[in-house]
């Protein structure tokens, strides 16, 4: 595919689309196309000008502790806990199971490593916590999809990558 | 400082303090990640010369997260090797400077 330039591919989108829902076309190619959804942007550091520097720490500190931390579906609540006891509970026994799972592959298998990080389908985190929610195992890396889960019934381990797999031909 | 140099990726807010204009840019540069930079002050000419100077794929001036649908977004360094949306040239733009976004509503 050719590299299109959000613009040329705002126009190709809106060619498409009925001229009635042309007007629209631009705010959901912004939508789609703009960083705002995985925008990792957070502002952690500040370098402050000395000749206001307690003021501004006064200052910082007062809005610091203005933020009220609690229930989220509750009125005038900023942001939600970041880890409850609940969510402790509940995740963590699936959580320790699938660590077992991944100590035993560890991406030891070295077919598996090759064929999944040398094509750089998704970097090492994403791949380990991929196999944490699936619980996979070294075979099925070679000649599983990571975007969905494995078929547990028809699927038969294979030391051989699936031509889904293979490694391009140079 | 360990703190200052590594991200958190915590409710953690880092206050530096600096004493001239040469310093804040050795400061604010001195990190492994560079997405995004801000530059508040009352002087519009010091922000232009300051977030120019910026490592940083975006600088913000007198405002916060405003992302423009026809301004690149990326990073320098270790927040990521490319603009996004994909520029037709996107060599020129990761070698050049910060993207600058500037308010002139939020001045402080």
């Amino acid at each position: 595919m050719l590299p299109l330039s959000w613009l040329e591919r705002a126009r190709a989108l809106s060619s498409t689309m009925p001229t009635s829902s042309r007007p629209l076309v631009g705010q959901l190619t912004v939508f789609c196309e703009s960083p705002v959804v995985p925008c990792p942007v957070e502002a952690d550091r500040s370098v402050v000008l000395a000749g206001i520097y307690n003021k501004f720490l006064a200052s910082f500190a007062e809005r610091i502790k203005a933020i009220k931390v609690g229930d989220p579906f509750t009125k005038g609540v900023h942001q939600g806990p970041q880890v409850s006891k609940n969510q402790y509970d509940v995740r963590l026994p699936p959580l320790s199971f699938s660590t077992t799972k991944i100590t035993v592959c560890d991406l030891s298998s070295a077919s598996c490593r090759t064929s999944i990080l040398a094509r750089r389908r998704v970097p090492s985190s994403t791949l380990v916590v991929a196999m944490l929610e699936m619980k996979v195992t070294p075979s099925r890396c070679v000649c599983g999809s990571f975007s969905r889960p494995v078929s547990h019934g028809t699927h038969q381990p294979s030391d051989s990558p699936s031509p889904q797999f293979s490694p391009r031909p140079s | 400082m360990k703190i200052v140099q590594e991200k958190i990726f915590g409710l953690v807010g880092v206050l530096i303090k600096f004493e001239d204009e040469e310093d804040v840019i050795r400061q604010a540069n001195d990190i492994l990640y560079g997405l995004a930079a801000e530059v508040f002050t009352q002087d519009i000419n010091h922000a232009l010369e300051t977030a120019r100077k910026l490592k940083a794929g975006t600088a913000w001036i007198n405002c916060v997260n405003t992302l423009e649908p026809n301004v690149p977004f990326g990073g320098f360094k270790q927040s990521g090797s490319t603009y996004y949306p994909p520029s037709p040239a996107p060599q020129t733009l990761i070698t050049s400077d910060p993207q600058l976004v500037a308010s002139w509503e939020n001045t402080p």
